[in-house]
């Protein structure tokens, strides 16, 4: 596990409803299993910038956003949101956190 | 989440198996209990539809889709609140953030949020995702009898999953 705080982005269209769904999901679950982390939501207008500025380790979208993104940043967030698949994705989140390099 | 969850859904703005021709249809029966309610003002229906032709809403949810439109301006927003709408028949949306090979969903019951940046949104949003992601609750909301029944139903989802 690395021994910092695990960044993440979560975005959607507008960054309103359902990045902010997917935000308290995330939390909810890595508040459970105690891992230091800090979560910030955007646009898919704002994603491109956010991930260069920001250099996060996972981004979780609701559907594809408009660009590509290299291999093993980005998750469809969708099975979050509607609770289809919700546990498996959660928990392949935690898997990769342990995962991390520090 | 500690904040108090205090978002209720009214039961003035649930409506139950209303005819809908399309999602554009469908979009601007929802919001009239919005509408009349002054939560909103009267554009709000064509904000909402012009967002959704950009990045729809519709989520491929069990054991009937959803659909939380919403607009992506709070300019005509009077008052947070959302309102509720189930469909006589089906109509298609777009997926959310879906991309063209995508198919359309099969959308039976519509949320349409008023929201502003706030504290009551979160509690809103949160209510809502336990509404529409348990599908026991979702089946029940599909099988509600009266608005009131409905609106019970939704309000008495968990505070927190």
């Amino acid at each position: 596990m690395v021994n910092r705080k695990v960044k993440i982005v979560v975005a959607c269209g507008a960054a309103i409803a359902q990045s902010s769904m997917l935000q308290m999901m995330i939390s909810s679950f890595l508040d459970k299993k105690k891992v230091s982390y800090e979560i910030q939501k955007c646009t898919f207008y704002e994603l491109q910038s956010k991930v260069k500025s920001w250099d996060p380790d996972f981004v979780y979208t609701v559907g594809q956003p408009p660009f590509q993104m290299r291999e093993g940043l980005h998750y469809d967030g969708m099975s979050i949101f509607t609770g289809v698949g919700r546990d498996k994705t959660l928990d392949e989140l935690y898997n990769m956190i342990q995962n991390l390099e520090p | 989440m500690a904040q108090e969850n205090t978002f209720k859904l009214l039961t003035q703005c649930v409506q139950l198996d209303v005819s809908a021709l399309d999602w554009q249809d469908a979009i601007r029966k929802a919001c009239h209990p919005l509408v009349d309610g002054g939560f909103v003002k009267d554009g709000y229906s064509e904000d909402v539809i012009s967002r959704e032709m950009q990045w729809a809403t519709g989520l491929p949810t069990t054991p009937a889709g959803v659909a939380i439109p919403h607009a992506l301006k709070p300019d005509n927003v009077v008052d947070e609140q959302i309102a509720a709408c189930r469909l006589a028949s089906p109509v298609k949306f777009a997926q959310s953030g879906g991309s063209a090979q995508d198919e359309a969903i099969d959308v039976s019951l519509l949320f349409i949020l008023a929201l502003k940046d706030s504290q009551a949104q979160l509690h809103l949003l949160q209510k809502l995702m336990i509404a529409i992601s348990d599908e026991a609750m979702l089946t029940a909301l599909l099988r509600a009898s009266a608005p009131s029944d409905f609106s019970n139903i939704f309000n008495s989802a968990a505070s927190a999953t």
